[in-house]
């Protein structure tokens, strides 16, 4: 096929030569570091562990510190009410909510509002798709196979069009103006649908398709949808007017060998802060013959060039390793053992461990769940002028599933 | 690894040939720096055993493709969309057959597995027989030529504009 290789031949004429020799030798180096001091940061972590001191492993370059500094709207902790909740009435008003969270081995979510009261709220047909807007005024939620609205402030429930797919991802805008809906994932070959939702008025103002192979991604201040590209890293922007442009991700030298982003769109943790997006950088470690996506820093980009302007440096998670520390021992067995996630050990699992997912923008910061080995739970705010990390909120005992204003999953 | 033993040298004599190959199993330039720069890494890293091998650009290559490959398995996606709508052509555009041809072929590449991909790309651009390219990628030569098999009715299927170079009966090294 003589013709088939000249044109493979002509394809590969348009390869630059890609020098990157001396990145390959400095990311070889760092490398060896790592495996050379693994071991030590393991056997530290175990130590700590043992006085009971807890200690988050750190991503390289340093980060934030941990100091108390609650969130005006949230409370400092969350304690489990000792009766059930009224059910939240669909056309009464009950003000802004600030917090929806569950009590272990109780039904329903609870919500809190900002004035300290607290209703069951409807689950609805899945309570994972449960979510308060920025500003306390909405809770979004799915029944009857549609995602509906409903007004905490004036009352009142609204069905949202176009939203009877079986898979839906929302997301919103940081001022509290937008709802964007749309597909985690549309399908090759397949068009999806997204819209755009006033939360002035509870209106769907446009429903568009949403090209093949995107998923949505966040919503800016000013009404553009961005969808995301994994397979290509690059962003899609629609604006209100039905304008469209395609922003290619330029990631070069921002991401560390083997990190990327992640291409499962619901782990993706994208968020946008009004004009920028927040996305999570995931390491790829191989780990025997699969490969583990771990969660490392937040990139902040900026969607009109796809320049990465801030990494903030977040804890690195802490999984769960084999009994004793024997790779061969059973991990469902004795005591676990934290490792740092840049070398977890043949044996370990990745069920539960010491991590954070960014959740929501709000006025003061980026707010983020911290889930802990032993089973607590806190919301967590990340100062994104001074990378400082800060406890928000502390769940109490059984509480979990944390949901400040503003998730997004 | 240490310094100043080679490996620079060895490195940037073969940039060319591994940038071309890199950015035809990735697809694009972004894809086809990191596969180099993850390569030329791993290479670093176990530079001693590929200085010594027999032949170290064999080993070179097995990690390139591999590297592809698994990199692939890990994010789950080739680095390459197929859009449902192709871009529009500007109309004034003087586009020759050659340069249409070149994109047909590098959307029908896009839509093949990595395996298939870098199967089409060992037999048809590196010209190796199917031993050498079981070699490469780890696998049988049955494997290889089933792979070959699929990959060329999957191009010809997803891009029958390119049909006329896909069915020359030309020899396929065994």
């Amino acid at each position: 096929m003589s013709g088939l290789r000249g044109l493979l031949e002509d394809v590969a004429d348009q390869a630059r030569t890609y020098d990157v020799t001396d990145r390959a030798v400095r990311a070889a180096h760092r490398r060896e570091r790592v495996h050379r001091y693994a071991p030590l940061a393991a056997l530290a972590a175990v130590a700590l562990l043992a006085v009971g001191i807890w200690v988050p492993l750190r991503s390289s370059g340093g980060g934030p510190s941990l100091v108390a500094g609650p969130v005006p709207w949230l409370p400092e902790v969350v304690a489990p009410p000792a009766q059930p909740p009224p059910v939240l009435d669909p056309d009464r008003p009950v003000g802004p909510g600030s917090l929806l969270y569950r009590v272990r081995e109780q039904a329903g979510t609870i919500l809190l509002t900002s004035d300290g009261r607290r209703y069951t709220a409807p689950d609805g047909d899945d309570r994972r798709a449960l979510s308060l807007s920025p500003d306390g005024r909405w809770l979004l939620l799915r029944d009857g196979g549609r995602m509906a609205i409903q007004d905490l402030r004036d009352g009142g429930r609204r069905e949202l069009g176009g939203t009877d797919q079986k898979e839906i991802a929302w997301r919103w805008s940081s001022n509290g103006r937008w709802l964007a809906l749309g597909a985690p994932l549309v399908p090759p070959g397949v068009r999806g649908t997204m819209s755009l939702v006033d939360l002035t008025t509870g209106q769907t103002i446009w429903s568009r398709g949403q090209p093949a192979e995107s998923s949505i991604l966040a919503v800016l201040d000013s009404g553009e949808i961005l969808t995301w590209y994994a397979a290509t890293t690059s962003l899609g922007a629609e604006q209100p007017s039905g304008a469209a442009r395609s922003v290619p991700l330029r990631l070069a030298g921002a991401m560390r060998p083997n990190e990327g982003l992640n291409p499962q769109p619901v782990a993706a943790q994208a968020l946008a802060d009004g004009t920028n997006v927040l996305m999570r950088a995931w390491a790829f470690m191989p780990q025997g013959d699969k490969t583990v996506l771990v969660p490392d820093d937040l990139l902040m980009l900026d969607p009109r060039n796809g320049t990465v302007l801030h990494r903030f440096a977040l804890p690195d998670p802490v999984f769960r390793g084999p009994a004793g520390g024997s790779p061969s021992a059973d991990p469902s067995a004795g005591t676990p053992t934290p490792y740092d996630a840049s070398q977890p050990p043949d044996g370990w699992t990745d069920a539960a461990y010491d991590k954070r997912d960014s959740v929501a923008v709000a006025p003061e910061g980026v707010l983020l769940v911290h889930e802990m080995l032993s089973g607590s739970v806190e919301l967590e705010l990340l100062d994104a002028r001074t990378g400082e990390l800060t406890v928000a909120t502390r769940a109490g005992d059984r509480v979990g599933d944390l949901r400040p204003r503003g998730y997004t999953r | 690894m240490e310094d100043g033993d080679g490996f620079q040298e060895f490195a940037r004599a073969r940039l060319t040939t591994l940038s071309r190959i890199a950015y035809l199993l990735a697809g694009d330039h972004h894809g086809a720096e990191d596969l180099v720069q993850s390569t030329l890494m791993k290479v670093a890293l176990r530079w001693r055993q590929v200085r010594e091998a027999a032949d170290p650009d064999a080993y070179v290559r097995r990690i390139l493709y591999n590297e592809r490959i698994s990199t692939w398995r890990r994010r789950g996606r080739a680095s390459e969309v197929v859009t449902d709508a192709p871009p529009e052509r500007a109309s004034t555009v003087d586009e020759s057959e050659s340069v249409l041809r070149q994109m047909m072929l590098r959307r029908a590449l896009a839509r093949l597995t990595p395996r298939q991909r870098a199967t089409i790309v060992l037999r048809f651009f590196e010209d190796r027989s199917a031993a050498e390219a079981a070699e490469v990628l780890g696998c049988s030569v049955g494997a290889v030529k089933s792979q070959t098999h699929h990959a060329l009715g999957r191009l010809r299927a997803v891009a029958p504009e390119l049909a006329d170079l896909l069915d020359q009966p030309t020899e396929v090294r065994g």
